[in-house]
C-alpha cells in the first residue's frame, strides 16, 4: 500500500514471477547444484584412471553449463528479485527483515560460487597435469559445495514461506531458518537436482562423443549410475516433504495441480508424476544394461518430463500456501494477518498511498450513469472500488487475463447482471467457500465499492493498466487523513 | 530322409536367445508374467512373483559380494557401485510393483502398470544377478 501498484492485466503478476522463477530453478538444479558435483566426479575419475577422455567430456559438459548458468541462470536470479519486488514488495520486505543475515551469507556464497565457476572453467586447460590438476579437481568439488550451499539457504526461505513454524512466536532468524519444512524440502531438492543433472548429462554425451567410440557407452553408463543412485532418494525425499505439508495446504493441492476448472485433474497428474519417475528409471537402467547404448532421442522424453515436473512442482508449491504468501503471517495480497482488524476498522483505503485513476473505457462502461452531483459520486465510488481491487485483489487476479475475476464471475453468476446485490454476499464470504482466498480486508463500504467496480467487468474487456503504464496519483480519501494525521503532524 | 527344418529353427532360436545376455531372462520373465496374468489373481501373482524375486536377489547379492571380496583393494568405486546399485534398485522396484499388484483388482490400469514395471525390473534383477559373474556385461565396450 506504500508503493504504486505494478500490475500485468493479461499475463498476470503471478505468471511473471512463475516464468522467471521456474526457469531459474531448472537452470539452478539441473546445471549447477546437480551438475557441478557430477562434472567434478567425472574429472576426478579421469585423473584416477589417467584417461583424458573423461577430462575432455567433463570440460565440454561444463562449458555448456557455464554458458547457461552465467547467462540465463544469472539473469533469472536477478529477475526474481526485480519481479517479486514489483509484484509483492511487502512479502519480500518481510522476508528480507527476517532473513537479512541468511541472505547476506547467501550473497557471499553466491559471489564465491561465481568466482569458482569462472576459475574452474578458465583454468581447466591451464591446470592440466600433476599437482595443478589435483588442485583443479578440488576446485570443482569446492564449486559443487558452494552451489549446494546457496540452494540450502534459499530452500530455508522457501520453507519458511510455507510454514514459519516457531518464528511466529519467537521472531528469531534461527526459528525462521529451522522451519518445519526446511530439511524435508532440502532432502527432496538435493537428489532431484542430482537426477536432473544426470539426465541433462546423458542427453549431452551423444553430442560430444562419437557413436562408434566405446567411451560413449562407458560414460553414459557411469552417468546413468549417478542418476540411478539419486532417483530413489528423490522418491524418499519427496515422501518426507509431502508428509510435512500442513493439512490446510493439502486441501489446496487438487486446485493447485492446474486451475479451479481442473480439480479432478489431480489424479491424472499423480499418474503422470509416477510415469515420469518410471520413465527416468527405465531409461537409466536401460543405459546401464545396454551393450550398444541408448539412442539420443530416448533421453529427450525423461529430460522434458523432469523439467516439466520440476516446473509444475514449483507451481504447486507456490499455490498451496494460499491464502498466505508467508504462512499464517501475510496473506497473498501482501497484507499482514495482524493488520486485518485495523484495516477492517479504518478501511483499506485509509492506508493506501497511491491510486491509479479510472481509464476512459472504465468510465464509459459504467452500468448506470447518473447526472450532476450523482455522477461525481458514482465516479468516486468506482475509483474507490478500483483502488480496493488493485490493493486487495490484483496481486493474484487480472480483470480479463490469466486467472481473471471476470471469468470466475461469469462461471458463478452467468449472464445475470453482476450487480452488488448479487455479488456482495459471495465477496464477503469467499474465503469460506474457497479456502485459498484471503478474507476481504476492508470495511463493508469498501466491499460495496469493490462490488460496484467488478460490475464493470461484465461490460468492459479492456485491460486495466498498472502504475507502470497508467501512472498513479497520491490517494486522498477522507479516512486516510484521519489515520495518518498524527504522523503528518510531526513533519 | 529325416526333415531338418524344425531342428534348424530350434537351433536358430537357441542361438539367437543365447546371443544376447538379456534375451533368455526376458523370455523366462515374460512366460512367468503371462502365466500369472492369466491366473487373474493379483494376490497369487504377488506371492509367486515374490517367490521368483527371492532367489534372483540372493543370487545377485551373493555374486556381488563374492566379486567385491575377490577384487577388494583394486576395485574402483565406479565398478563397486555398478555391481551393487542396479540390483538394489531393481529389487526395490520389484517389491514396490508386487506391493502395488497385491492391492489391485486385476482389471485396473494400476494392475497393468505394476505388471509392466515388475516385468521390466525382474529382467533388470536377472541382469544384476548375472553381471558380477560375466565381465562382458559390466564392460561391454572393453
Amino acid at each position: 500500500m506504500d508503493f504504486p501498484v505494478f500490475h500485468l492485466d493479461i499475463l498476470g503478476n503471478r505468471a511473471l514471477v512463475a516464468i522467471i522463477a521456474i526457469l531459474h530453478v531448472l537452470v539452478n538444479h539441473g546445471l549447477a547444484v546437480g551438475l557441478m558435483p557430477l562434472i567434478a566426479l567425472m574429472e576426478w575419475h579421469g585423473v584416477r584412471k589417467n584417461d583424458p577422455r573423461w577430462d575432455n567430456l567433463a570440460y565440454r559438459i561444463l562449458f555448456v553449463a557455464f554458458i547457461i548458468t552465467t547467462t540465463v541462470g544469472a539473469l533469472t536470479g536477478v529477475g526474481i528479485w526485480f519481479s517479486v519486488s514489483l509484484v509483492n514488495p511487502y512479502s519480500i520486505g518481510s522476508l528480507i527483515r527476517v532473513f537479512f543475515w541468511a541472505w547476506f551469507v547467501e550473497w557471499l556464497v553466491f559471489i564465491t560460487e561465481v568466482c569458482l565457476i569462472l576459475a574452474y572453467t578458465l583454468t581447466w586447460k591451464k591446470w592440466a597435469s600433476g599437482e595443478a590438476k589435483r588442485r583443479h579437481v578440488r576446485l570443482g568439488f569446492a564449486l559443487a559445495t558452494f552451489s549446494w550451499i546457496t540452494m540450502a539457504i534459499i530452500v530455508s526461505i522457501l520453507g519458511f514461506m510455507m510454514d514459519p513454524g516457531n518464528w511466529l512466536s519467537e521472531n528469531t532468524l534461527l526459528a525462521g531458518f529451522t522451519n518445519p519444512i526446511y530439511l524435508p524440502q532440502l532432502a527432496f531438492r538435493t537428489p532431484l537436482a542430482a537426477a536432473m543433472a544426470g539426465i541433462v548429462a546423458l542427453f549431452l554425451v551423444p553430442f560430444f562423443v562419437d557413436r562408434h567410440d566405446p567411451f560413449r557407452l562407458e560414460a553414459s553408463r557411469a552417468i546413468a549410475l549417478w542418476t540411478l543412485i539419486a532417483s530413489p532418494f528423490v522418491l524418499l525425499g519427496g515422501w518426507w516433504y509431502y508428509s510435512v505439508i500442513p493439512g490446510t495446504m493439502m486441501e489446496n493441492l487438487a486446485v493447485s495441480a492446474m486451475t479451479l476448472q481442473f480439480m479432478g485433474w489431480l489424479n491424472d497428474f499423480l499418474w503422470i508424476v509416477a510415469l515420469t519417475v518410471l520413465a527416468v528409471l527405465i531409461t537409466v537402467q536401460l543405459t546401464i544394461v545396454s551393450r550398444r547404448g541408448v539412442p539420443r532421442f530416448a533421453y529427450l522424453l525423461p529430460l522434458l518430463a523432469v523439467f516439466w515436473l520440476t516446473g509444475h512442482f514449483e507451481r504447486v508449491r507456490e499455490f498451496i500456501r494460499k491464502p498466505y504468501v508467508i504462512g499464517r503471517y501475510m496473506y497473498a495480497n501482501g497484507l499482514r494477518v495482524e493488520d486485518y482488524p485495523l484495516l477492517r476498522r479504518d478501511g483499506l483505503l485509509a492506508y493506501t498511498t497511491y491510486s491509479i485513476p479510472l481509464s476512459p473505457p472504465e468510465i464509459t462502461a459504467m452500468p448506470d450513469r447518473p447526472t450532476g452531483t450523482g455522477y461525481q459520486g458514482a465516479i468516486e465510488r468506482l475509483q474507490r472500488g478500483k483502488d480496493v481491487f488493485m490493493t486487495a485483489c490484483s496481486r493474484c487476479h487480472t480483470t480479463n487475463g490469466v486467472n481473471a475475476v471476470a471469468t470466475h464471475m461469469q462461471r458463478m453468476f452467468g449472464d445475470r447482471p453482476w450487480s452488488p446485490s448479487l455479488t456482495l454476499d459471495y465477496l464477503s464470504n469467499m474465503h469460506n467457500a474457497q479456502p485459498y482466498m484471503p478474507p476481504f480486508p476492508g470495511t463493508q463500504e469498501e466491499l460495496f465499492d469493490l462490488a460496484t467496480y467488478l460490475e464493470l467487468l461484465q461490460r468492459s474487456a479492456t485491460a486495466v493498466a498498472g502504475a507502470q503504464q497508467a501512472g498513479s496519483v497520491l490517494a486522498t480519501p477522507p479516512g486516510r487523513s484521519t489515520a495518518l494525521r498524527p504522523l503528518e503532524g510531526r513533519q | 530322409m529325416r526333415p531338418h527344418f524344425l531342428e534348424d529353427d530350434v537351433n536358430w532360436l537357441l542361438r539367437w536367445l543365447y546371443a544376447g545376455p538379456l534375451r533368455l531372462p526376458l523370455l523366462n520373465v515374460l512366460m512367468l508374467v503371462a502365466l500369472l496374468t492369466m491366473l487373474g489373481n493379483p494376490k497369487v501373482f504377488a506371492f509367486v512373483g515374490a517367490a521368483a524375486v527371492l532367489p534372483c536377489s540372493v543370487l545377485g547379492f551373493s555374486g556381488a559380494w563374492v566379486e567385491s571380496r575377490r577384487q577388494s583393494g583394486k576395485f574402483p568405486l565406479f565398478d563397486r557401485l555398478l555391481i551393487w546399485v542396479p540390483g538394489a534398485v531393481a529389487l526395490a522396484l520389484c517389491i514396490m510393483a508386487l506391493l502395488l499388484l497385491s492391492g489391485t483388482d486385476g482389471q485396473s490400469a494400476l494392475f497393468l502398470i505394476a505388471t509392466a514395471v515388475f516385468t521390466f525390473e525382474m529382467v533388470m534383477l536377472l541382469w544384476a544377478a548375472t553381471a558380477p559373474r560375466d565381465p562382458t556385461l559390466l564392460r561391454p565396450g572393453a
